[in-house]
């Protein structure tokens, strides 16, 4: 679905007017408020992403994908090593005046950049132009009236997007005054969560695993064994 | 799973409309606003008829019809019309000269009042020296004898037996009677003198009304030879317009003055009935034209026709508002037409417009060839009050089964975005199935089906506000509607803090 379709949708459950600005101005404020709350109940798999910087010779500080919210793990893939994260006094203390250069195999979560985006300070300082690549968490930026006709799919998954049709009845019902139909559509909007949540737990990604029994025979497992006896 | 709502009817439209009330102040009866619409005696609401060209071709090379009119002569039904400086025979709708040698002078204004005068047509227009005369048949108008007692006059009656005449030119204030049973003989003295300009002649119960701004005079048979009218002022207020005195039943009489449509019904006092029309109708009225407004009683319907001229320097009549009788309501108004005159012909209201044609009003579903925009608007009304805002679901309206005609229906109210649905006049995809049982049903040969004369449909509501209100219109040519009531569905919400008026 576009963003449109989702507000109009919305708007259509509340009983509004579906082109009215004024009303779909309200929707898309909902749209970006839902949305957050929805992306922020679990770990989804779609909102999982990957992408690459180039180093340059000298610099130590890069910035990440403006979608970026939460870094996961970088790798040189011209040197084709991993890159471990570290923290920011770590940094400082094996590099105080941070001069080191070299083939940078640590990197640190260092703030945001003038922008809001988030940025990394890599250790030691490259020396060289190589393609970093690196695993995040995304951000959905919030929408706005351009990205009307634009598709959501490259933010929600569809099987998520009818909460936020949902959601956005919801938020508005309670604006409305109708309670009683905004919790109407709230217990939609968490069925349909619910819905996206099995789904989510069933794709073999980046999903965290529960330490598995010892007798299940499957490498790596956890071993614990109570042992008999009496303390004397 | 059936919708938890509360209804509130609109309609049927029993009290008319009202332009001097914001719609907020109308009831569930009232209209807000309308066009082209008439309501009828159940209350509903129906686009008017249109009208046709009653002579097919123009008379006088397109001149105005300054009168018209249906009567008896000579035991023949006869439909007369002046156009221009002509006179013509227009029954059966072609028109035929009859003007002879009598003088008429044209003009939009050199309108005529006209009466049945025992079996004489006789009519006046204030203009032209004499009044006019005609029998019928085959015969040309004449001129009427007078005795030279005056001239120009300007309005006219008939009764106690005798002709009356009003207006003259020397004496605006001057009734003058003829002798009974003969219209042409005129005494030297056989006048009466008012004070005031005369504006109109009506006969009314056992007497003959005489219109003056200034009041209505009377003038009663006191069985005396010597003094055989009895003169007494009744009213302090009388018409300025005497085409637009109309006699109707219950011994009522309406007229026009600047300020609205009065009543007198015999007695001292006159009383508006026009309250309705003040403000968002009358304002808009040419008071300095409305000396040549005119009305027409239609019995077949009970309403009352008054044609007005309706906007800011208009001059002529463009605007019908129609008084129901049996409603005692006003609707209207009528118009995308001009008129100069009208009377009733074959029981149907017809009018002369300013190119030779009479128009059969009442007649078809355009206006000779031309759309038809009927609308009307309810009242903008709060069903649980202003402070407890409602969300507006949908509308169910009750129409009647008459074609293949979409009737937009709009929602309108100061926090909702005016929305527009649509309503098909028919029983949707199958119109045939449905048809009415009537006088064609034949044993063994029809098919016996439902009768179904009405029908609802469902047109969504949108928004959240205390009130609301709606808007039906269909501006097609050649199609119609009739709406008898429809229901809003809404929901309560309760009592909730508005950040600013209108949208949010």
């Amino acid at each position: 679905m576009t963003n449109i379709e989702v507000m109009q949708a919305a708007l259509r459950r509340v009983g509004l007017n579906t082109s009215a600005s004024t009303f779909k101005d309200g929707a898309r404020s909902y749209l970006n408020m839902v949305g957050k709350d929805i992306q922020n109940r679990e770990k989804w798999n779609w909102m999982f992403k990957a992408s690459t910087f180039s180093t340059s010779n000298g610099t130590q500080t890069y910035s990440l994908a403006s979608d970026a919210a939460t870094p996961l793990s970088f790798r040189n893939t011209t040197e084709n090593h991993v890159i471990i994260i570290m923290s920011t006094q770590d940094l400082d203390a094996a590099d105080p005046d941070h001069s080191i250069s070299g083939d940078p195999r640590w990197a640190v979560i260092d703030g945001v950049d003038s922008s809001g985006y988030v940025q990394v300070s890599l250790y030691p300082k490259p020396d060289s132009t190589d393609t970093i690549a690196y695993r995040y968490y995304r951000l959905v930026p919030d929408f706005v009236e351009a990205n009307d006709n634009s598709s959501l799919n490259g933010y929600y998954s569809p099987i998520i997007q009818p909460a936020l049709v949902y959601g956005i009845a919801a938020l508005y019902k309670q604006e409305k005054g109708d309670d009683e139909g905004a919790m109407a559509d709230q217990r939609e909007m968490e069925r349909v969560i619910a819905v996206a949540s099995r789904q989510n737990a069933n794709v073999q990604g980046n999903r965290t695993y529960r330490m598995r029994r010892s007798d299940d025979r499957a490498s790596g497992q956890f071993s614990y064994y109570p042992q008999e006896g009496s303390l004397s | 799973m059936p919708i938890a709502a509360e209804s509130l009817r609109l309609g049927p439209w029993r009290a008319g409309v009202n332009y001097s009330l914001p719609a907020e102040e109308i009831g569930p009866e009232g209209l807000y606003d309308m066009g082209n619409c008439t309501v009828g005696q159940a209350g509903e609401v129906k686009k008017r008829k249109g009208y046709a060209k009653y002579n097919a071709s123009a008379m006088n090379s397109g001149a105005t019809v300054t009168a018209l009119g249906q009567l008896v002569l000579a035991g023949t039904e006869k439909v007369f019309a002046i156009a221009g400086n002509k006179f013509f025979d227009v029954t059966g709708g072609t028109a035929t000269d009859r003007t002879g040698s009598v003088t008429i002078t044209a003009g939009n204004d050199n309108v005529w009042n006209w009466v049945l005068a025992g079996d004489t047509l006789v009519a006046v227009n204030g203009v032209d020296t004499d009044g006019i005369t005609w029998a019928g048949g085959s015969n040309n108008a004449g001129t009427l004898d007078d005795d030279s007692r005056f001239t120009k006059p300007t309005w006219i009656a008939f009764w106690e037996n005798r002709l009356w005449l009003g207006n003259e030119n020397s004496n605006s204030d001057r009734v003058w009677r003829s002798d009974a049973g003969d219209i042409t003989t005129w005494g030297a003295t056989n006048y009466h003198q008012f004070g005031y300009e005369v504006h109109g002649l009506s006969p009314f119960g056992n007497a003959l009304a005489v219109h003056t701004e200034q009041g209505i005079h009377t003038l009663t048979p006191t069985g005396n030879s010597t003094i055989p009218f009895q003169q007494q002022q009744q009213t302090q207020q009388g018409t300025i317009a005497g085409r637009s005195i109309v006699n109707i039943p219950g011994q009522r009489q309406l007229f026009v003055r600047e300020d609205g449509i009065y009543q007198w019904a015999g007695g001292t006092q006159v009383e508006k009935m026009s309250f309705a029309l003040d403000d968002r109708y009358w304002d808009d009225v040419n008071t300095a034209r409305l000396a040549y407004s005119f009305a027409l009683y239609y019995p077949n319907k009970e309403e009352v026709w008054f044609f007005l001229p309706h906007g800011a320097g208009q001059s002529t009549m463009d605007s019908v508002v129609v008084y129901s009788t049996r409603l005692d309501c006003w609707f209207g108004p009528y118009d995308n037409f001009t008129r100069d005159s009208a009377a009733l012909i074959d029981d149907l209201p017809h009018a002369g417009d300013f190119d030779g044609y009479i128009m059969s009003h009442e007649t078809g579903n355009n206006d000779d060839g031309d759309l038809i925009a009927g609308y009307f608007e309810t009242g903008n009304i709060a069903p649980v009050g202003d402070s407890v805002e409602c969300r507006w679901l949908y509308a169910r309206t009750l129409f009647d089964n008459q074609g293949d005609y979409d009737v937009a229906v709009q929602q309108k109210a100061a926090g909702i975005v005016a929305n527009v649905e649509t309503l098909t006049m028919e029983h949707t995809g199958s119109t045939a199935s449905f048809a009415l049982l009537d006088s064609t049903f034949v044993l063994d040969t029809s098919t016996l089906q439902p009768e179904l004369s009405t029908l609802t449909g469902d047109t969504d509501l949108f928004g959240y506000d205390p009130r609301t209100m709606l808007r039906f219109s269909n501006f097609v040519d050649d199609e119609t509607f009739t709406i008898r009531r429809t229901s809003l569905m809404y929901k309560p919400i309760g009592r909730t803090r508005h950040r600013r008026t209108g949208l949010e």
